[in-house]
Order: C-alpha cells, then structure tokens, then sequence
C-alpha cells in the first residue's frame, strides 16, 4: 500500500491550497467555494428572516406602531430581495458547487476561478446592496421595483441604484455559475456516466442553469434600464415621452416567474434524491422525473403575464398566460408522484432528512394547490395583490424551498463535516419549524381574501385582519425559534457530533465514495459508472462501506506516475473519454477583478463618468492578468 | 403515527379560522362581480380540497403499507418498468391533474367570457399618491362634479369606472363588488361593477405605491337609486356661503394663505388641482384617503401638519396661527 | 467495458487532445445567454414601437442607410478576417496570421471609432437620449452593442500581445479560436441590431 500512501500525498500536494490567510483568498477548490455559498447564504437567511420578524411584530395588531412606514417598505423591499437574490439562490448555488462535481465523479468545477470569481461576486453584490443601512439609503420600492415609483421622481436619494445596481452584478455572479455548471456536466462527468445515469439533482441543476441563462439577461437589461432612467434620465418608462411602464413588469417578470422554479427545481431535485435512500428502493420514474424538471425550465418561461392579470391587457393574452400556468403543474404532479410511488414500493426510515423532504411534500402541494387558483385570472382579480398570495408564495418558497434545502442540509452534513446531527434535536427542530410555517402562512389566506392587500405597512381595525395577522405573527416567531434550533443542533453537531464514516445514510450516488469530508482532490481515482446509483450496484441490501466500490481492478488511476492537477474530460450521451486536461490552480485573480467590479458599482452609484471610466480600465488589466500564463505552466 | 395529534391540531386551529368569521371581504360578495369571483373560489377550494386529500391519502398508504421491502436493484431495467409506476406516475401525475386543470381552465375562460355590462353611470377615478380623486361626468340632470375619496353609487346600476392615474400604478379594489384593476400611468383601465343593497364598501389601493401605500384607502357607498340622485344634487351645487362671521373669516383664510394652490372649492376657487375637491368637504366621512374620520380636531390637526399623520402625503404643514385654524376648520365643516 | 475505458484515458495522456476545450462550450454559452440580452433589449425596442403611433416618433429623421451600410459592411467582412486569422495560425503560417489580426483590428476600429463619434460628437444636439423612449432605446443598443466590439477588441489586443510574445500554434489554438467565436457573435448581433434599428422602420416607412 505504499504507493497509495504516495499516491495521497502527491494528489494532496497538487491540489492543496496554501495554509493561512493567502490560500484562503486564493483557494478555487469547488468545496471551499460551495462552503462559502452555503454560510454567506445562511448569513443572509438570518438578515431576512430578521426583517421578516420585524415586519410580523408591526402587523400583530391594527396600527401597532412599531415600524414607521418608511421602514417597513425597505424591511419588505430586503427582505423580497435577500430571500429572493441573496438566499435561496446561492444557498442552491452552496449545494451544487460542493456536490456537483463529487456526483458525478470529477475533481473541480470545469471553470474553477470562475466558479470563485461567482461566490466573490455575489458577496460583494450582497454587501454592496446592504451598504445602503449604512449610508441611510435602504431601497424602498419593493424587491419588483415597480416604474415609475422607483423613478427619481418618486424615489429621490441613492435607495434604487443600490438595487438596481447590485442586481445587475448579482446577475453576473448567477450566469457565471450557471454557466460553469452546464460545462462542468457536458464534459467532466466520469467515464460511463451516460445521460440515463446523471444523478437527478445534477440534471436538476442543469435545468436551473438552463433557465438561468435565457432568464437573467432580462433582468440584466431591465435593471441597467432603470439605473439609466434615474441617473441618465432615460424615458423608456415614460407614457409621457412614447415610454410604458408596463414594460418593466413584462421585462421583470420574464425573469421573476422562472426565478421561482430557479428556487423550486434544486428543492424537488432533492427530495428526488432522498427518497430512494430512505426508501431503499431506486427512485420510480427517473426519465419522467428528469423530463418533468426540463419541462418545468421551458414551460416556466410562458408564465409571466400571470403575474400581471390586473394590469388591463386584452383576454386573449390573459387566458394564454392561464393556460399555461395551469400547464406547469403537470410537470410538477408526475415529480410528486413518482415520490409517492418510490414511497408506495419501499419501506421509509424516518430520519431527519426524510422528515424535511416528507415536509416539503406537503407543503409544495398546498402552495401548488393555491397556486392553481391564482391561475385563474377571475380569482386572480381577487387574490392578486393581497395576502393570499403572500402565504401562497411562502409555501413554496419560505415552505417548500426551505424545506428541500434543509432536507438537502441534513443530508449532506455528514459528507460536509464528518459528522452527524443529534437526532431528537433535528426532530424537535423539524416540527417547530413545520408547525411554524403552516401557522404563520395559513391563516393569511384569509386575510387575503377578506381583502387585505399587500405591503400595507399597517392596517385599521375593524375588517376582521386581526385575528389571521396575530396568529400569523406567533406562528413566524415559531418559525424563528424552529430555525434557530436547527441552527443549533448543526453548530454542535459541527464540533461534537458522532462521526460519521463515508457513507452514513448507505446512499448510491458518488459523492458517499469519498471520505467525509472529502480530500482536496475529492477522488484519488477516477471512478467509471455503470449504473444510476453506482454504489448499490449489484447490492441488494444497504452497505455503508460504499467507498470500496471505486477500488476495484479495473477502476482507473487518473494520472499516476507523475500526478498533476488534472481531470478527464469526457464526451457525449455517453460519458466517454476523451483528453486528460491540467487545471487551473489557485489564483488571486477572481477576487481581484470582483472587486474592481465593486469599484465600478461604487462608480456607477456616484454617477461619476471619470470613475465608471477608471474602473472599467482597471477591469481591462485585472481580467488581462487572470488569463496571462503563469511562469511554468 | 405521532404526526397525527399535531395534524389534527393544524386543522382544527385551520376549520376554526374558516368558521369564524368567513364572510368578509371577497367572501361577502354584494354585487354580481364579485359573486362570480365567489362562485369560482368555491368550485377551486373544493377541487383543490379534493386533490389535496386524495394525494395525501395516497401517501398515508404508500407510509403505511408493509410495502415490498428494501431492493436497491429493483427497477435498475428501465424497459420493465413496475406496474405501480405506471399507475401512479401516469395516473397521478398527468392523467389527474390533465382532467382536474381542463375543467378549472374551461371554468376560468367561461367565467371571463360574459361580455361585461355597458354601464348605465360612468365614474372617472383619477389615483394619486395616496387619495383618489372621483368624478362624475355623466349623472342624469346634473353638471359634472368632482369629490374624493368616498364613491357613491346608485344600487342595481351597472356602474363603469374609468381609471387612471396620475403619477404612480395604483390599483382599484374593493373586495366585496369585484376584482382589482391596476391603474397605470399612460392608459385608461375600466372595470364595471354593481352593487346589490345599499351598504359602505371598504376598499384600498393594492398596488404599492410608495410610503403611505397603506393609508390609500376609500369606499364605495351605495344608495338606493332615489337617496343617489338626491346625494348627486347635493354635490352639483357650488359651495354652500359661510354663515357666521368664523366661517366668514375662515372663507379669508382659504383664499389668503396656501390653500386655494392646490384645492378647489367651487364658487370660491377653482384654480387648485392638486389635492382633492373640497367642495362638499363635510359630506365625507374620512379625510386624508380614510386615514381619519371627518370631526373637528381631526381636521384641524390634518391642516395644522399632516405630516405627522401621513408622512409623504403631498399635504404640507401649515403652521397657522390658533385663530386662523379655528376659523378655517369651521369654514371647511360648514361645506355640507 | 471497464478494460475498454481504462485504455481510452489512458490513450488520450499520450495522444493530441480530442475534442472540444472547456472553452469552446464556456464561450458558446456565453453567446446563447448574451444572444438572449440582445433579444430582450430589441424585444423593448419592437415593444416601444408598437405602442408608437409613427417610428421614429415625430420630429426625428429616418435612420440614413449609406455611411451605416457601410460601416455594417466593414463590421461583417471583420468576420471573415478573422476566420482567416485561425486558418493562418492552424497552418503555422505566423504572417498571415498577424496580418489578419491587424486587418480584424483596424476595420473594429474603425466601425467602433465612427460609432463614438457619432454619438459624443454629432448627435446629441439634435437627438439626445433623454429625449424620448426611442432615442433612449436607440443609444441604449447601439452602446450596448458597442460596448461588446470594445470588449471584443481588448480580448484582441491580448491575443495579439501574447502572439507578439511567441505564444500560440497549430496545437496551441484555443484562446485564438475561443476569441473567435465571441467575435462572430458581436458581428451576428449586428444584423439583428442594424436589422432592427435601421432597415426595419426604413422599409416600413417608405412600404
């Protein structure tokens, strides 16, 4: 075994990051940046749910009078968009970088400085849109900034552009990513891995980075068109020079309908993936699965007039759009009921990443039962606007998203620590949290149907709000306190949690055939896969020493003798080999351009030519310095 | 199954919610519109219930059933598929929602498709951050009048509202006679509505619209037809003539200081464009877009600085002296 | 199959690389979602003039099709020096390949040149952006696009410095190739930018 031993420690060195501060700044490996998403993701979870809490406590009763209501519309206009852009987004982001590439069997991210150029971008964008508690300018006019309202003429001051321009370069941050993990799929899956054998939460990521790519744009153009209305005096927006403002809410929600299933599909692909493993049985319907998460991607793109039934256009586009809403739920029945039907046929272990999945089950089909009716544009009329769509909406994303990233958490913890969580404090966390979220969001459809309209920064007494909003407002501290337990029992567990070995759960997929935590080069040898779930391969009952299973004979040693940073680019439906290509190392470069980037977001918001001009400059040199060759590489 | 008691909790906690007080809001409808808007809320809760239950009995028994055991092989033969994937995949997952979706698409466009009625009565609603500005062209036998705020409208009459708005998108509703409507800068929307009895519909702007979004508020107050035409009458004349001699200097007050800029008193001033008509100002319930009720001390703390009542509204402190407040409250509560 | 496998990779260490680079299909996906920016902002555009009585609204002349015509042209022939460029570089004809390099420079300068001119040092008198939507949208496009030739030339520059500094060969060709690509698509979006823009509200003036 002493070639193994040497084997480890030259992988170790060449794909190692320095020790200290530097290797930090200048690490690319894709678990450091996926850990990364998953803490700044986490970080801003808790700004929000903080705002949130204080929203919940000034609508407890009728004119409370804790928040004026100049800071309840930036509480709701932060926390739309730290959910929305700084949450849900990169905590996906967190899970996918981390365990993309150990599912499907390579050693990094296609484009590794770009995968840490994303995360540097994204916290930068992030602490750039928060600098406005800072300086006094929070946004205020709503996370779907509405024209004319965010127009200089009603929003003087700098709140917009620290929207407007933080979204744009968030936007950035999200393409890069969704690009990297399209090519990171195409081409650095193991050899075997035919399409038919793609884990289902990578084909998950692969339709999110699909949509991602055909729905940022829009809401990169629909930002830079508001940041130039308000600093350059543009007139898209305005009815009075030949402008609408209706294009703005076709632009925005070209974008902000496939944002959601952006949000929703990773959560789905999830629970696809922990269900067989707690079912012991192999997911039922896989091909249906994964066609029903494509079908999603395209359909979701014809949806976004929904979201614009009351604005006053013609019935022919209206019941399109209806019709097509209503489509997209098809997609969404075949995922729930191939759930149900691995269910139907195995025999569940409630652990508590089945638990979170079984949750978001439940709650993905009240919020997609609610979000039938909304589809509907004569309950539209009277849904849109009011709190029945805010508690539809939080099904789904403060519910079913949640759930399927927590379920997520839970289940990858032992592979991301080594450890494992205490079982009855994840149980007591999971059902505060359940009871929480349903007590918090439930009674506010009736509150919505009895007429009471979003955003309202107060309410008067007597229209019968008073009784849904307190019970609303108890059960969001329930929610707090449920989260705040997990957070707990994941804190301890980090440090004193039992250990957990390769494979705790005895799950399929490749990334339970690395220790946990995996090494830096993640595997040692390059595995090749001959069936969906490599590691219950010829098994019939559950092994939790599923790592042997990349040590047999005829698996291959990626590089020795002479071991470099390399990974095997593979080709086709069929996963074949193709070339052996070395990897860029660790670099300074990304954090370097993200924050010139930083610099000309500063510069745009100082509405300062000679500065937006010198930053652009100094972008031309740092990304020149990003790809000019290394001495000896 | 100790998930039970806490279900059986959530739902006893959901049914008293539902019972207790249900009919409010879009669940008091009034009006023909809104009972449409009913008709379909029911059909979808009960379709909706319907699946829910169906799904989550589907999945008590898949948890329940002793089931075939662990096999992590089985199903590895695509080509073979298990007859339950068939049946559930297929039947649950495109079958049902294929039938159930149809008849709720079929249900929505047939809804919408009634030719909307041609209005007997047109109102003009023009919305402002954050009042609305109502007037009325085409009243039988009367000139055209403006007021604000409270829309009186005569019962069993199909009323058209012509909407617009003059700075940001606003949004007409009032849950108990129909769906909302956004109102949006650079085009006319219209929504027709009737109202069954007589009654003060609460209704709101529900699209935000900038700081006092949640003070946009009005009502719709309908009347018996004969109670309308006598209302109508009432707000064609030119503003009743102050009687004593407070009112009188209150009249003074109006027309010397910042008021006559921006609010019109017909027969007094009529230049002023900006805020709403004050002409039959003491005709109204509530001021300020149903932030206050109409009294004496509300009023004059409005006019004294409504900015501290409703920060951001376009109405600025007025800083007048005891005397002349006095007079111009009770100039303006004589404008019945 | 595993036998099979293993003697593959192990093959393509000793063998010329087969198959496309990382950064063929990075670039490539670049293109489809930059493509899709342009099809949004040109979606504002044709949005706009729909709701537009008369386009370009009253008081602004039709856009002028001969210095732009060819100025587009000069654009477009850029995408056949460039094709020329990486046939040289492929064949190791080093001459060649600076030559077109230079040539592909020049005519972007050129075209990137006449287009600031325009709009810092004749326009703005008579048609400025903050005017109305049209001229709003106009320079929007128009900078927009212009923005992606700057970009596209920097990425040149480099290629050419690195070319002065010995760098690249026949099996040395992927920054080369993978700046190609990109090229190309600035010069595609161009028929659709100058499609839409100039020739569209030209023939539907006249039709």
């Amino acid at each position: 075994m002493t070639t193994t031993a040497t084997t480890t420690e030259r992988l170790a060195a060449a794909w190692g990051d320095q020790p200290g501060i530097l290797g930090f700044l200048s690490s690319v490996d894709h678990k450091r940046v996926g850990r990364r998403y998953l803490v700044t993701a986490a970080v801003f979870l808790f700004l929000g749910g903080v705002q949130a809490l204080l929203m919940r406590t000034q609508l407890i009763g009728p004119e409370a009078g804790v928040l004026s209501p100049e800071q309840y519309n930036e509480l709701f206009t932060m926390h739309g968009t730290t959910m929305m852009l700084l949450f849900m987004v990169p905590a996906e982001s967190a899970f996918a970088n981390y365990f993309l590439p150990l599912m499907i069997g390579a050693r990094d991210m296609a484009f590794p400085r770009l995968n840490m150029f994303s995360y540097w971008v994204f916290l930068f964008a992030g602490l750039f849109m928060y600098a406005g508690f800072v300086t006094g300018d929070v946004p205020d006019g709503g996370w779907f900034a509405y024209s004319p309202l965010v127009l200089d003429e009603f929003s003087p001051g700098r709140d917009m552009d620290f929207y407007a321009i933080g979204v744009i370069f968030l936007g950035l941050s999200t393409t890069a990513g969704a690009i990297n993990f399209l090519v990171t799929t195409f081409k650095l899956r193991a050899p075997g891995m035919t399409v038919s054998r793609i884990p289902v939460f990578v084909w998950g990521i692969v339709a999110i980075a699909f949509m991602i790519l055909f729905a940022f744009p829009s809401f990169t153009v629909a930002p830079l068109m508001l940041e130039l209305s308000r600093a350059l005096d543009m007139r898209f927006f305005d009815p009075s020079a030949g402008g609408d403002p209706l294009l703005w809410q076709h632009l925005f929600w070209f974008w902000g309908h496939p944002i959601v299933y952006i949000q929703l599909l990773p959560s789905t692909a999830i629970v696809s993936t922990i269900i067989p493993v707690f079912t012991r049985r192999r997911l039922v319907g896989y091909a249906w699965v994964v066609a029903a998460m494509l079908a999603t991607a395209f359909i979701s793109f014809g949806l976004w007039v929904h979201h614009m039934f009351v604005a006053g256009l013609p019935q022919l586009t209206t019941s399109f759009f209806s019709a097509v809403s209503l489509v997209v739920v098809v997609p969404s029945g075949i995922q729930f009921f191939a759930w149900l039907a691995t269910i139907w046929l195995g025999r569940p272990r409630w652990d508590s990443p089945m638990l979170w999945a079984m949750g978001e089950m439940l709650l993905f089909l009240i919020g997609g039962i609610t979000g039938v009716m909304v589809a509907l544009v004569p309950f539209d009329s009277l849904a849109h606007d009011t709190h029945f769509v805010v508690a539809h909406f939080h099904y789904l994303q403060a519910g079913a998203v949640v759930f399927g990233l927590l379920a997520g958490l839970y289940y990858w913890f032992p592979k991301l620590t080594g450890r494992r969580t205490h079982r009855g404090v994840a149980r007591l966390g999971f059902w505060t949290t359940f009871v929480g979220v349903n007590l918090t969001f439930m009674p506010l459809h009736w509150a919505g149907l009895w007429g009471m309209t979003r955003r309202i920064a107060t309410y008067e007494p007597g229209l019968g709000f008073e009784v849904p909003n307190l019970l609303a407002t108890i059960g969001s501290y329930v929610f707090g306190l449920g989260l705040l337990v997990v957070l707990g029992d994941l804190l301890w567990s980090w440090r004193n949690g039992p250990e957990a070995g390769p494979n705790p759960w005895g799950a399929g997929t490749l990334e339970w055939a690395t220790s946990s935590p995996p090494p830096d080069h993640d595997f040692a040898r390059l595995p090749i896969v001959r069936d969906r779930y490599p590691l219950w391969a010829g098994r019939t009952t559950p092994d939790d020493s599923g790592a042997l299973a990349l040590a047999t004979d005829d698996d291959l040693a990626l590089a020795p003798p002479d071991l470099h940073h390399e990974v095997a680019l593979t080709a086709g439906p069929e996963g074949d080999p193709q070339q052996v290509r070395t990897m860029p190392g660790p670099s300074f470069a990304p954090l370097l351009v993200a924050l010139v980037l930083t610099l000309l977001s500063i510069a745009m918001l100082l509405r300062s030519a000679n500065l937006v001009l010198t930053a652009c400059g100094l972008l031309v040199v740092s990304v020149g310095a990003w790809f000019w060759p290394r001495e000896g590489s | 199954m100790r998930q039970r008691p806490v279900m059986a909790a959530v739902g006893t906690v959901a049914l008293a919610v539902v019972l207790a007080g249900c009919a409010r809001g879009g669940l008091a409808p009034r009006g023909p519109e809104a009972e449409r808007i009913l008709d379909v809320t029911e059909i979808l809760v009960i379709a909706g219930g319907a699946v829910a239950l169906l799904v989550v009995a589907t999945w008590v028994v898949a948890v329940r059933r002793p089931g075939r055991g662990d096999d992590l092989d089985a199903g590895r033969d695509e080509l073979d598929p298990d007859p339950v994937e068939r049946g559930l995949v297929l039947g649950g997952g495109i079958v049902l929602p294929g039938v159930v979706l149809t008849g709720l698409f079929v249900l929505g466009v047939w809804t919408m498709s009634r030719p909307p009625p041609t209005g007997d009565l047109v109102v003009e609603v023009v919305a402002h951050q954050f009042w609305w500005e109502v007037t009325y062209r085409q009243v039988p036998g009367v000139e055209p009048f403006a007021t604000a705020n409270e829309i009186h409208v005569p019962t069993d009459t199909d009323v058209d509202f012509r909407l617009r708005s003059e700075d940001v998108i606003h949004s007409f509703f009032v849950p108990q006679l129909a769906g909302k409507v956004d109102m949006v800068p650079g085009r006319v929307t219209s929504l027709t509505l009737s109202a069954d009895q007589p009654g003060v519909y609460e209704g709101a702007c529900a699209e935000f619209c900038g700081m006092q979004h949640a003070r946009m508020r009005m009502r719709i107050v309908a009347q018996e037809p004969d109670d309308f035409a006598a209302w109508a009458d009432g707000q064609t004349r030119p503003a009743q003539a102050p009687e004593g001699p407070e009112e009188v200097r209150g009249r003074e007050v109006f027309l010397a200081r910042s008021c006559v800029g921006c609010h019109t008193i017909r027969g007094v001033a009529e230049e002023g464009d900006v805020g709403p008509d004050l002409t039959h100002l003491a005709t109204r319930d509530e001021i300020a877009a149903g932030t206050l009720p109409l009294d004496e001390s509300n009023l004059r703390a409005w006019i004294d600085n409504a900015q501290s009542i409703k920060g951001g509204a376009r109405m600025p402190p007025q800083d007048l002296p005891d005397e002349e407040l006095d007079a111009l409250v009770a100039y303006l509560l004589g404008l019945g | 199959m595993g036998d099979a496998l293993a003697e593959v990779v192990q093959r393509s260490r000793l063998q010329p690389a087969r198959g496309r680079s990382l950064a063929f299909w990075g670039v490539i996906l670049l293109a489809v979602t930059e493509g899709v920016l342009f099809a949004v902002i040109l979606f504002a555009w044709f949005y706009t003039w729909a709701r537009t009585p008369q386009w370009p609204p009253e008081g602004i002349a039709l856009p002028e099709l001969g210095f732009s015509a060819v100025r587009s042209m000069v654009l477009l022939s850029t995408s056949a020096s460039v094709w020329a460029c990486e046939r040289a570089l492929r064949r190791g004809d080093r001459r060649r390949t600076w030559a077109w390099l230079l040539v592909t420079l020049g005519a972007a300068a050129f075209f990137l040149g006449t287009h600031v001119h325009e709009f810092v040092a004749v326009t703005p008198d008579e048609f400025l952006w903050s005017d109305n939507a049209y001229a709003s949208l106009w320079w929007t496009i128009l900078n927009l696009h212009g923005a992606h030739v700057a970009v596209g030339m920097v990425v040149w520059l480099y290629v050419l410095v690195r070319l002065g500094r010995g760098a690249y060969g026949p099996d040395d060709d992927v920054e080369v190739s993978t700046a190609s690509i990109y090229w190309h698509f600035v010069d595609g979006v161009w028929v659709f930018v100058y499609a839409s823009l100039y020739l569209l509200p030209n023939l539907l003036a006249r039709g």
